[in-house]
Order: C-alpha cells, then sequence, then structure tokens
C-alpha cells in the first residue's frame, strides 16, 4: 500500500477533506438536547451521499452504521442508537468517507447545554494535543515526535490518555501504517516523509487511559466510567507545514 | 475510526522454546514474542532473521504477539533501513569521540 500519495491522489484527498469538513458544519448544527443519535448518523448518511461520497464506516469489518457517535464514558466506535442527547452530555462524533478511491477520517467532540469547567477543559485540551501533534507533523520529524507532543498536553492538565488506540495512516485504505499512538518519544517509529497521509487523534478521558470492548464488540468504553473526548484530522505531510484537509 | 492495539516491525533474533521467541524492534528495544495461532494453522515458519509485525498491549511492552511474516521486498527494505540507521549512530559516535579528544588536547 503505497505510503507516499501521487499528486492525484492527494489532490482527491483534499477534495475529500473539504466535503467531509461540510459533513461536520452539518453535524455541529444539528446537535442538541433531545436529537438522537440515530437522527444524527442519518443524516450524516444523507450529507455524505448528496457530497458524491461513500460512508467509509459502513460495512467496514461489519461496522453498522456510517459514524461513530460516543456519548460520555465512551470513547470511541460506540454505534449510532435512539439515545435522545440530554444537558450536560459530550459526544464525538467520528465519520469517514470516501471520495473516488480515496478516503479520509475525522472525528469532532461536542457539548449538550452546560458542563462542568473540567468536561470544558477536557474537550478544549483534547483539540489542543491534536493540534501541537499536527504541528510536529513535518518530513524529517519521527512519528514519535507527534506522540510526544500530544502526551505533554495531557500530562500538562491531567488528563487520561487511551493508549490501546491510536491514529494511523490513511488515504487508501481507512486504516494504513504507521501508527500513531497517543503516548510516545521524539525519535520512535517511522520517519515522515512528503506525500503521506495520516489521521492523528488523541483520546483523553477524565480519569485513567484504561478502556474496555463493551459485548457489542465495537464500543468502547473507559473502564473507570470517566468522560472521554477525541478530535481527529486527516492532514498531508509536507516539506514545510502539514496540510489539514479537513478544515 | 481509531486503529486498535500497538504494532511494531522487528527482526527475529533468537528463537527460545515453545515458539517463543526474541525480537528486536525497530526502536532497538527486545521483546519475548510467542507466533498467533493464524501462522501456527497456516504452518508459516518463522525462523531468526525474519522480519516480522508485533502486535503489543501498551500495558506490557516487554512481551508481544508475532502476527506477520514480513514479504521478501519488506524484509530487505527493512534490512536496509537497519544497516543505514546503524551506520547513523557509528557515524555520530564518531564524530563525538573526535569532538571530545579535539576539546581534551586543547
Amino acid at each position: 500500500m503505497g505510503l507516499i500519495k501521487t499528486e492525484r491522489q492527494l489532490d482527491d484527498i483534499k477534495i475529500a477533506g473539504k466535503r467531509l469538513a461540510t459533513v461536520f458544519k452539518l453535524v455541529k448544527d444539528l446537535v442538541n438536547i433531545s436529537v438522537s443519535l440515530e437522527e444524527i448518523d442519518n443524516a450524516v448518511a444523507q450529507k455524505i451521499k448528496d457530497l458524491d461520497c461513500k460512508a467509509s464506516f459502513l460495512n467496514y469489518e461489519g461496522y453498522p452504521k456510517s459514524s461513530c457517535i460516543s456519548v460520555n464514558e465512551q470513547v470511541i466506535h460506540a454505534i449510532p442508537n435512539d439515545y435522545k442527547l440530554k444537558d450536560g452530555d459530550i459526544l464525538t462524533v467520528d465519520i469517514g468517507l470516501w471520495y473516488k478511491k480515496v478516503c479520509v477520517d475525522g472525528a469532532h467532540t461536542y457539548f449538550i447545554g452546560k458542563v462542568d469547567k473540567r468536561v470544558e477543559d477536557l474537550i478544549i485540551y483534547t483539540n489542543e494535543a491534536l493540534m501541537e501533534g499536527i504541528k510536529k507533523a513535518k518530513a524529517g520529524n519521527h512519528v514519535g515526535a507527534i506522540s510526544q507532543a500530544i502526551e505533554s498536553v495531557a500530562v500538562q492538565h491531567n488528563l487520561g490518555i487511551v493508549r490501546n488506540y491510536t491514529g494511523h495512516g490513511v488515504g487508501l485504505a481507512v486504516h494504513e501504517k504507521p501508527s500513531i499512538p497517543n503516548i510516545g518519544k521524539n525519535g520512535d517509529g517511522m520517519i515522515l516523509k512528503p506525500g503521506m497521509v495520516l489521521a492523528i487523534e488523541p483520546m483523553f478521558t477524565l480519569g485513567g487511559g484504561e478502556v474496555i470492548t463493551l459485548p457489542d464488540g465495537w464500543t468502547v468504553v473507559t473502564a473507570d466510567n470517566s468522560m472521554a473526548a477525541q478530535f481527529e484530522h486527516t492532514i498531508i505531510i509536507t516539506n514545510g507545514n502539514p496540510i489539514i484537509t479537513t478544515k | 475510526m481509531a486503529k486498535s492495539e500497538i504494532r511494531f516491525d522487528g527482526e527475529v533474533i533468537e528463537a527460545k522454546p515453545s515458539a517463543m521467541f526474541d525480537v528486536e524492534l525497530e526502536n532497538g528495544s527486545i521483546i519475548i514474542a510467542r507466533i498467533a495461532g493464524k501462522l501456527r494453522i497456516n504452518y508459516i515458519r518463522i525462523t531468526p532473521g525474519d522480519w516480522v509485525t508485533v502486535e503489543m498491549s501498551p500495558y506490557d511492552l516487554t512481551k508481544g504477539r508475532i502476527i506477520k511474516r514480513l514479504s521478501e521486498s519488506d524484509s530487505k527494505r527493512m534490512s536496509k533501513d537497519k544497516r543505514n540507521r546503524l551506520r547513523e549512530i557509528e557515524k555520530n559516535r564518531k564524530k563525538e569521540n573526535i569532538e571530545i579528544t579535539q576539546n581534551n588536547e586543547s
């Protein structure tokens, strides 16, 4: 699987990223008290279709829906159901789509109504960790530089880090090499080269980093039931600053 | 969608009893790994010198599970990368030694 994408593939990935950003604009307007997760997923599925794209999660390794919507102590991969959002909930919406022969991946955490300051901080600093990680995603750096940047934001703000799941290469498949852990050191892992496409996705919690997979085989929850947040962008490595495609 | 587990590529250094192997990962650390059932069932042999993919739990970074033996071309590429890495480290070490000697002389 080509880790260095061709010019044409990168152009398509940039377009795909813009379309995914459009889907997230729709989600942002939609999330509100008493909206059900299924409603959000249906709207996402329809919007992806309207944009001439294909939902990349649907039927991926048997996943039944077009998006993962994880609420409160659910970290990732929660299957949207008829749960209605309440005041004080936080939810992470994770969406991937295929455009022509390329795919991109993105995630965003939202809060509903009023939440504690500590919960707000969780969301703000998980996003900050993503942006700090992206800053280190330059040609010549190792994957570990991204991991170290993400880890230091969590440590600085006393947040739990989920270690069992990682970011990953993306572009020609939903999951490609390399893995991008949320903890690490500067010299770890592959050296980044221009033309590589990465999905960086820090996952932080208000408690510890241990997670459990529920009997449905998909939903991942924190072992201590603490709230979790995640942000994700698909980026292109260049000789200069990385290009964030999903903005 | 996040990718699960942590996977590293490494070179098999030594075969141990009970189908366990010492594997040297790309970051230099040596772990002990067992063979995944899928490889056993399909009679895929692992020998020292092979390059493999190891799946590990982040809660115990000394143990792993060999889930894939890399192809000929991938193995050649990994060996070449490792030789280049070691050459770089040797070059840097020699450079440091020269600097230390020069500092001592002056």
